[in-house]
């Protein structure tokens, strides 16, 4: 690969070629304070993209203008279409995940460079190979921030087009690696969800339903104030419910003893209460929709005030559904 | 130091000065400038401080006409692309052949902020528009942002219900498919994902159930399974005292807007603690205007106009802002600019 392009050369790489200003009309609404870079580069950007030159020096145009702004999707799509034409091999795909992840790196929400990565992939076929070398480069951005939803999103993409049992429960010890880190990652609950469903919509064996539940009020013991555990919990009962439900409803009682004995008072646990009201609202008998009923109040006049309304709803929903059962 | 008072002369001058001229700091939205427009002129909308409100700025005694609408207006149409759908900026140049439908995003804000202008819309290339909507939805159901290839997911499924409602055309789009692409981002949690098997999150949430309204299909959709019930819980655990995006993140003022529109179009505004999210918003205003995404922060035009638009959806009058259409993301009696029917929900 050729050294990074410089501003300073451009006028004698192109001198065949006349940069064209941007045309902003008279009267520019929104005018960006562009540096004298920025213009020049992207006043050649425009002359190339006229002469549709899809070259060498055209890509490494493009690469000054992306270091420029990664953001903009012509560049992007422009470069490429230098690259197929130039013919895309795995070293220039090599070569451009580099830059992509160069790129990436102080833009960890760019939605461009993720689509580029996945764009080039596609091109020259995601295998095996490939799909592992991605994963462990989306590993190392998701160790500084556990919860980039573009490498969630590109994690799945990979997954769901390898598809390999395999890879399915190594991202399964993945997820876990980073529950185990920070057991409130919400993405990492997500993607456990994802990798355990194997991606698809359809609801676990009762088998596997059973050691998921496990595996929830296992880190909800971690800390019982978390909302993940206990979603994912509700998640996977809801999908599942007959035995399920006593075994959680079981788990769920086990917490008064576990909080009791760390000097917290249960009452105040309002993730764990509200799974409770969820469980018990599933259980539907007038037992358990009075307990609800009454977890619910609590909720609204002391517990968690902030949803003081929400909990009022709920409490009047438990009522109706009493009602009807009565 | 940030004060609880909304500041109101301060946000028309912030706004102002943005519609005029950006740092560079904003080079990486070169491509959205049509969005930073956008919101922008939506803001002084709400402001009631465009030229042909009577509570425009004043300095003194002296009525400033504040911003020249005809010449934004003017610049929104040279963006219009020769196939139809706009551009977000001119940073193409001569060429349009390889981008000629425009970019999905930039053709909602486009039409929403003509219509903000006053503008008749007499000179929207309409079928070009619709076009433009067609190229862009996938086999999913999904749509991506411009023809020639692009991320695709919520965002953009919901520009595509917003253009066919304001122009009231849906042949572009196939309702079917587009209800099942919302089904399948429903999260185990209630919230709903960008794509399917995400994570639930507040901006696609609104998107959604925007989408689905829009398309009406809201209770068809979520009168299934409880999933009513679950959408609301989960919107309702987001506020921490501000609002978060998703389980255990940080408070950001956008997402006061993201979830609290949400819950407004399902008809459950009054679940939220109002004014602890007040509270929030407010201090996140800064002494130069405008509202940053956190406390302490600098401001930028996107946290800033959501900022406004939950103040305006949450308050009833008190900050003097004018109804917002929470479906739209507009003025509500902008809408009559278009051929539909009023009563948008």
């Amino acid at each position: 690969m050729s050294l990074p392009l410089t501003v300073e050369e451009l006028p004698l790489l192109f001198s065949d070629l006349a940069p064209i200003s941007q045309d902003d009309g008279p009267s520019p609404v929104c005018r960006i304070a562009y540096n004298t870079d920025f213009v020049a580069a992207y006043d050649y950007f425009r002359a190339v993209l006229k002469a549709d030159e899809k070259t060498e020096r055209s890509l490494r145009l493009t690469s000054l203008c992306l270091r420029l702004n990664p953001a903009n999707y012509t560049v992007w799509h422009f470069r490429r279409l230098c690259l197929y034409e130039l013919g895309l091999t795995d070293k220039k795909v090599e070569e451009d995940l580099a830059l992509a992840a160069e790129l990436g790196g102080p833009n960890p929400k760019n939605y461009q460079i993720a689509f580029h990565r996945r764009a080039l992939l596609e091109a020259i076929g995601l295998n095996e190979e490939r799909a592992k070398r991605e994963l462990a480069y989306i590993s190392t951005v998701l160790a500084e921030d556990g919860k980039n939803y573009h490498m969630w999103s590109s994690r799945q993409w990979i997954l769901r087009s390898i598809n390999s049992d395999s890879l399915w429960e190594s991202e399964v010890n993945y997820a876990a690696d980073l529950i185990v880190e920070d057991c409130r990652n919400n993405s990492a609950w997500n993607q456990r969800w994802f990798a355990v469903h194997r991606g698809s919509q359809e609801a676990l064996s009762e088998e596997r339903a059973k050691l998921e539940v496990q595996y929830a009020i296992e880190i909800a013991k971690i800390d019982p104030y978390n909302e993940s555990p206990w979603r994912y919990l509700i998640g996977i009962v809801k999908e599942n419910l007959s035995s399920l439900l006593d075994i959680s409803l079981n788990e769920a009682s086990g917490f008064d003893a576990i909080l009791e004995e760390a000097g917290r008072d249960v009452n105040s646990c309002t993730n764990l209460n509200s799974t409770r009201i969820d469980l018990l609202e599933m259980k539907r008998t007038s037992e358990a929709l009075h307990d609800a009923i009454q977890l619910g109040n609590d909720m609204a006049l002391k517990h968690d005030i902030i949803r003081k309304k929400y909990w009022e709803l709920r409490v009047s929903e438990l009522k109706q559904i009493l009602e009807s059962i009565d | 130091m940030a004060t609880l008072d909304f500041d109101r002369q301060r946000h028309v001058k912030y706004f102002t000065a943005c519609l005029n001229s950006l740092p560079d700091a904003y080079n990486k939205l070169d491509t959205n400038r049509m969005t930073l427009v956008h919101f922008a002129v939506q803001a002084l909308d709400l402001l009631g401080a465009l030229p042909d409100d009577y509570t425009c700025f004043e300095e003194g005694d002296t009525k400033h006409a504040i911003l020249d609408k005809h010449a934004i207006i003017e610049w929104i149409y040279g963006l219009q692309m020769p196939d139809g759908g706009f551009c977000g900026g001119s940073f193409l140049g001569p060429n349009h052949h390889s981008h000629s439908y425009g970019h999905i995003a930039m053709t909602y804000t486009a039409l929403c902020t003509l219509a903000a202008l006053g503008d008749n819309l007499s000179r929207v290339n309409r079928e070009g528009v619709l076009e433009s909507v067609a190229s862009l939805q996938r086999d999913d159901g999904s749509f991506q942002c411009i023809a020639v290839g692009s991320e695709h997911d919520m965002r953009f499924l919901y520009c595509a219900c917003v253009i066919c409602h304001l122009l009231n055309d849906w042949s572009p789009l196939n309702k079917d498919k587009a209800v099942d692409y919302i089904e399948s981002c429903i999260a185990y949690d209630g919230g709903i994902s960008l794509l399917p098997g995400q994570e639930g999150h507040g901006g696609s949430t609104f998107c959604a159930v925007a989408a689905l309204l829009l398309m009406d299909c809201l209770s068809d959709t979520l009168d299934k399974d409880g999933r009513r019930q679950r959408l609301i819980h989960w919107c309702a655990h987001r506020q921490v005292g501000g609002m978060q995006g998703r389980p255990n993140k940080a408070e950001d003022t956008c997402y006061s807007y993201w979830i609290g529109a949400t819950l407004t179009l399902l008809g459950k505004n009054d679940l939220l603690d109002h004014e602890q999210l007040q509270n929030y918003v407010l201090s996140c205003q800064t002494k130069m205007g405008g509202f940053s995404k956190i406390l302490g922060a600098h401001p930028d035009i996107l946290h800033a106009f959501y900022s406004m638009s939950y103040l305006s959806l949450s308050s009833n009058d008190k900050f003097e802002l004018k109804q917002l259409n929470c479906t739209i993301g507009i003025r509500e009696d902008r809408l009559s600019a278009f051929d539909c029917e009023r009563n948008v929900p």
